[in-house]
């Protein structure tokens, strides 16, 4: 409309109408979109009261928050529960083994569902692919405190595994796969992949579901090798799943597995496994300290934003969608 | 939907939630307290309860609950939550604003500290001595839980000396011709021939001396000189310090050392939690562990009575250290605590019903007669038949879920005993070897001596703050030494860390505490 | 049937075998899992690791089961988890289609949304709004505030995003408004995603424990995970460096005990599983198009 052109917003009796006009089409807009409007009312009333109404509480990292004074009795505290988190030297380390492990997780762990997905979609007995797809989610189930528990009695120096490399290899002095900092990662990775894998691949196998076979019997017609298909047809498919999956990854990344590691921590392996959540954790032990909590999740969460912003930003840029 | 119709109502009510929520010490209006009009000894009152939980839940409006209406003429409401998620919901519970009449926690944490000091509890001291049962608590005990002069707890009955020491198997022993041993020399000598000498004669490499857990526990300190949490040993100002980083630990350590690269230690025992180390000496491969008279566990003896029907437990008494001392560390005294709400400052009827409810609970009954002959012992088991029964002159109890007695629900059950040995716990055994272990070290604690541990009655605001993550630090370091990766001599920078950290602060916190109370030196009773 | 060349029947078969052997190690650990909650509390004292027992016994199965609060816990969880999933999907789908089509104010909401996904506002209040909803000791507190997950929001408005735009015009030419598409042609071709959905709500409830803690009084709403934690996490509590009269007086059940319960709350999801799993066919979305 050539009235919210800019250029004609010279005058003020312009600019008035200009705007008059603005908030008629506010008030069109919404009347256009009232069923829509009132479909996700639900999930707007859910977010605003059980999500944004408590986020008020997030000011709580800035009080010494004591329940019993309740929000607006507790002192000032500015940025003081901040600034204990990096009051030892060794938040240094500790934030650089929680970003490493977090995108060894993402490079590593974060492909695998896909491709079990894949290798699923390729099998051609049913049968035998739903009975494979219902065991695979099953670690998913097992607590790390028994899947960790369960780890070391089989890794542990006279463990079953160093056993049998005694019996079978002669192995002279038992590997410490569970106190040697060189075996940490590769062996978080590992567990990660191994109990999560199976569970996500149920999403990848939702979005391929969704894929029109007609299109396979075309690139069949056109002599394509398997192979070709995945590449062609499959992937793009599930494409964009994979980058907004990805996207939501990136923003969790301060998250590298606090019950697992928290787990696998010994005084071995404190140094390269000691990740924030579990620095923080063994700072506020015993503490109830949630205005020290509450400052921390904000640190994350600021984290994971810039993150998810960037990403989003680069998803775009590369051409597809991004999230938002 | 049901989200829509709700989700309006609250709508309309979210402007006003942060103020409200801000207003966390006021009385919500939840109306759960009476709130008293004229003081009328016949009011029915409504006293509501919080309290924890490690295993079962009595149900909400079982017998026993009833049997406590009825006697006390109330409407009592309590409310359980599992031990591992107390915290937070106490937390919960008292930013809401609903503060329940009765609090229970399993000790003064620094969360009891700061609502203390904030004015959460009814301070006590005029009432204690009222009661019977409570006034029987020692005044050095008191102090653990006073603030500023006030008392703001009752504590709950712990045997004065009955701690967790170290047990052996007698049967290797003597199948081996060794004696109990009586000094770390002849205990390294037994760990090591229950390493290599097969005492179980099974023919098999498959046995070793002590079982241990992740933390060093248990660090088989033979005494309260070399007792890591007490505070026994000064440093070159006289100021007391903890065991943790003394002289007297760093000896221990070298020896746990030395016995760790024997194979005497249980392999590996830094990544072992409790359940898996009680494992090691209950399928009967570690042959020294650790027992205490009240509150072992039956399915794990039995277990080893099942693989082993000859094995034979005792105590190993304390050693004598080198200063001449000799005994084990004696227990806080209490374990538990019964707070009151300070609003109730307003109520001293409801007040006094609700510390005749406690007392009642804590009553000491002799063990002959624990059966229905003694009136109040029936009734707070639940009456024969109903919440009890009596096998072979033993009791048993019905299990709590069913909720059948008002011990199942009363805020304090726990008998205060004139002292040790007139709990006669070893008697509630079922399984003999448990039976005769717990006698046993029960008249092994009646025999010794105890100290004292003065870090029982002071507060360190430091301590309170630092002290699980700097003792995190030491573990660590004192578990490097003893694997053997750590050299010993790198002993003293470990001290100076802690000390930089935080340490010192608390040493400097303590002993002026306890100059302030009086201390005069180590106590031993 | 098309005839497949050597080298496919290779990949085929290399395929096959390569999930077979992933699928027994999935399932290996699990295994051990029902041997141990099989064995007798000896056996599994004698044994480091319990493979298959000498000697099968139900006595842990029969410990879990003698308790009336779990057997009840039962009914109340399978409640909840039928009930919230159905408003999770409800909310969620609804919501998610609205996102995924160009309404008013969707970037911004989108990014609202994205916010709860980093930032959550804590224990505390979030207890004191359910408080004020009047939600405290219901059952509704197990279903309402955690009605809609950010992640599977997002991620149900990708599927919807990514649904031919065809079928939309049509459906507007043919004078349908946005509440006829959605019910009856978005929602019918969802049901893969709802199917997967359906799962991780359906498994959300299920395992869900903290929250039953936290806004439930009494024992006989407690749905089974609050049960169950009481017999498994005592026993892991006690690594920490506490006192010992506390750790032996509440010892835990025996370890096969503890193995039982996994496997009694593992079990009822793996039955529900193959209902759902038909939804993960190729081919769904093939009468969309032509119809």
């Amino acid at each position: 409309m050539s009235m919210l052109d800019p250029r004609s917003r010279s005058s003020p009796a312009i600019r008035k109408t200009a705007s008059a006009s603005r908030l008629g089409r506010f008030r069109a807009r919404l009347w256009q979109d009232r069923h829509l409007l009132l479909l996700g009312l639900p999930g707007i009333a859910y977010f605003l009261i059980y999500r944004y109404v408590p986020m008020a509480g997030l000011y709580m990292a800035f009080i010494d928050y004591s329940p019993f004074q309740g929000i607006a009795g507790s002192e000032w505290a500015g940025w003081k529960h901040f600034a204990r988190i990096f009051e030892d030297p060794e938040i240094v380390q500790v934030l650089w083994n929680t970003l490493s492990i977090s995108f060894l997780q993402i490079a590593f762990a974060f492909p695998v569902p896909i491709v079990l997905a894949l290798m699923l979609n390729e099998l051609r007995s049913q049968i035998y692919k739903r009975i494979v797809q219902s065991v695979i989610y099953l670690p998913h189930f097992l607590s790390w405190v028994v899947v960790i528990g369960i780890c070391i009695i089989f890794l542990k120096g006279n463990g079953v595994v160093n056993e049998l490399l005694k019996q079978w290899f002669g192995l002279a002095q038992p590997i410490p796969f569970l106190t040697d900092p060189g075996y940490f990662k590769p062996l978080v990775i590992l567990q990660v992949i191994w109990k999560e894998a199976g569970w996500g691949t149920i999403l990848f196998l939702a979005a391929l579901a969704g894929v029109n076979p007609q299109l396979y019997e075309a690139a069949i017609m056109d002599g394509a090798g398997r192979f070709r298909q995945i590449w062609h047809i499959t992937l793009p498919a599930i494409r964009s799943t994979i980058v907004v999956l990805l996207i939501l990854r990136l923003g969790h990344v301060m998250d590298a597995g606090y019950e697992q590691i928290f787990l696998l921590l010994n005084p071995f392996n404190m140094e390269i496994g000691n990740i924030l959540d579990t620095y923080v954790f063994f700072k506020g032990i015993g503490q109830s300290d949630y205005s020290f909590a509450t400052a921390v999740g904000l640190f994350k969460g600021a984290v994971g934003l810039v993150l998810v912003l960037s990403a989003n930003a680069l998803a775009k840029k590369l051409g597809g969608d991004g999230v938002f | 939907m049901h989200c829509r119709g709700k989700a309006w109502a609250a709508a309309a009510l979210a402007g006003a939630i942060i103020v409200t929520s801000a207003c966390g010490g006021e009385d919500e209006g939840a109306g759960r307290t009476n709130e008293g009009g004229a003081p009328d000894g016949q009011k029915k009152h409504t006293i509501t309860m919080i309290d924890f939980r490690y295993g079962a839940f009595p149900p909400t409006g079982g017998k026993g609950l009833q049997m406590i209406n009825e006697k006390f003429n109330v409407d009592f409401k309590p409310q359980y939550v599992v031990r591992s998620d107390y915290d937070q919901k106490l937390s919960a519970i008292v930013a809401s604003g609903d503060i329940p009449d009765i609090i229970v926690m399993e000790g003064p944490d620094s969360n009891f500290y700061k609502w203390a000091k904030q004015g959460a509890f009814l301070p006590l001291n005029e009432l204690l001595d009222k009661y019977p049962t409570m006034k029987l608590i020692p005044d050095n005990i008191r102090k653990a839980v006073t603030v500023n002069g006030k008392i703001y707890a009752i504590q709950k009955y712990l045997t004065e000396n009955y701690q967790l020491t170290p047990v052996i198997r007698k049967d290797w022993l003597d199948r081996l011709g060794l004696a109990v041993p009586k000094n770390y020399d002849e205990l390294k000598q037994v760990a090591i021939a229950f390493t290599k000498n097969d005492p179980d004669g099974n023919g098999k490499h498959d046995t070793y001396g002590l079982a241990m857990s992740a933390n060093i526990n248990p660090s088989y300190a033979m005494g309260a000189y070399w007792d890591l949490e007490a505070w026994y040993h000064q440093n070159a100002d006289g100021q007391l310090i903890p065991g943790m980083i003394s002289e007297a630990r760093k000896q221990h350590i070298a020896w746990l050392a030395d016995l760790y690269k024997e194979g005497a230690i249980t392999k590996d025992f830094a990544l072992l939690n409790w359940a898996q180390t009680n494992k090691e000496f209950y399928s009967g491969k570690a042959g020294i562990f650790i027992g205490t008279p009240r509150g072992m566990n039956p399915t794990y003896m039995q277990g080893l009575v099942d693989l082993s029907p000859n094995a034979q437990i005792v105590p190993i008494p304390p050693f004598q250290a080198p200063d001449g001392s000799q005994g084990f560390v004696s227990s806080p005294g209490f374990y538990g605590i019964v707070m009151l709400n300070a609003k109730l400052a307003k109520e001293p009827d409801k007040v006094a019903k609700i510390m005749e409810m406690i007392d009642y609970g804590r009553k000491f009954v002799p063990l002959e007669q624990r059966n229905a002959g003694n009136a109040d012992f029936d009734w707070l088991n639940g009456k024969e038949g109903q919440g009890y029964t009596i096998e072979n002159g033993n009791v048993r109890r019905e299990v709590e879920e069913k909720g059948l007695a008002p011990i199942n629900y009363l805020p304090d059950k726990t008998m205060w005993a004139p002292n040790d040995a007139a709990n006669g716990y070893s008697k509630e055994y079922t399984v003999p070897l448990l039976r005769d272990l717990a006698a046993s070290l029960e008249k092994m604690h009646g025999e010794t001596k105890h100290l004292v541990n003065p870090i029982n009655e002071v507060f360190s605001e430091t301590r309170a703050a630092k002290d699980t993550e700097l003792s995190r630090f030491l573990y660590t370091e004192q578990t490097k030494m003893i694997f053997g990766e750590k050299p010993l001599s790198d002993w003293d920078a470990m001290v100076k860390e802690w000390s930089d950290k935080g340490g010192a602060q608390i040493i400097k916190e303590v002993n002026e505490s306890l100059k302030a109370n009086g201390y005069a030196g180590p106590q031993w009773k | 049937m098309r005839h497949r060349t050597w080298g496919e029947r290779c990949i085929d078969i290399a395929n096959v075998l390569l999930l077979g052997f992933i699928a027994l190690a999935m399932l290996a650990p699990f295994w051990y899992v029902a041997a141990v909650s099989f064995a007798s509390y000896k056996e599994f004292l004698q044994r480091d690791i319990v493979w298959f027992p000498k000697e099968w016994v139900l006595s842990a199965y029969e410990y879990i089961f003698a308790s009336e609060s779990f057997v009840r816990s039962v009914g109340v969880t399978v409640l909840v988890t039928v009930i919230g999933t159905a408003v999770n999907l409800a909310c969620t789908s609804t919501f998610a289609y609205t996102l995924s089509r160009p309404v008013i104010g969707q970037r911004v909401m989108l990014v609202l949304v994205l916010f709860t996904l980093l930032f959550s506002a804590g224990m505390i209040p979030t207890y004191l709004i359910v408080k004020e909803t009047g939600l405290l000791n219901s059952i509704w507190a197990l279903i309402l505030p955690i009605a809609i997950n950010p992640f599977n929001l997002i991620v149900m408005r990708q599927f919807f995003v990514g649904m031919p735009g065809e079928l939309h015009e049509a459906a507007v030419m043919d004078g349908a408004n946005e509440l006829k598409v959605f019910w009856n042609i978005m929602l019918p071709l969802s049901k893969p995603s709802l199917a997967a959905f359906a799962l991780f709500y359906a498994v959300m409830h299920w395992n869900n424990y903290f929250t039953g803690i936290l806004y439930l009084n009494e024992p006989e709403k407690w749905p089974i995970q609050v049960i169950l934690r009481q017999m498994i996490v005592v026993g892991e509590a006690q690594t920490a460096l506490g006192s010992g009269h506390i750790l032996l007086e509440h010892a835990p059940p025996a370890e096969t005990v503890q193995m039982a319960a996994i496997i009694v709350a593992t079990v009822p999801i793996l039955v529900v599983y193959p209902f759902l799993q038909k939804h993960f066919a190729k081919g769904v979305m093939l009468g969309s198009v032509k119809g």
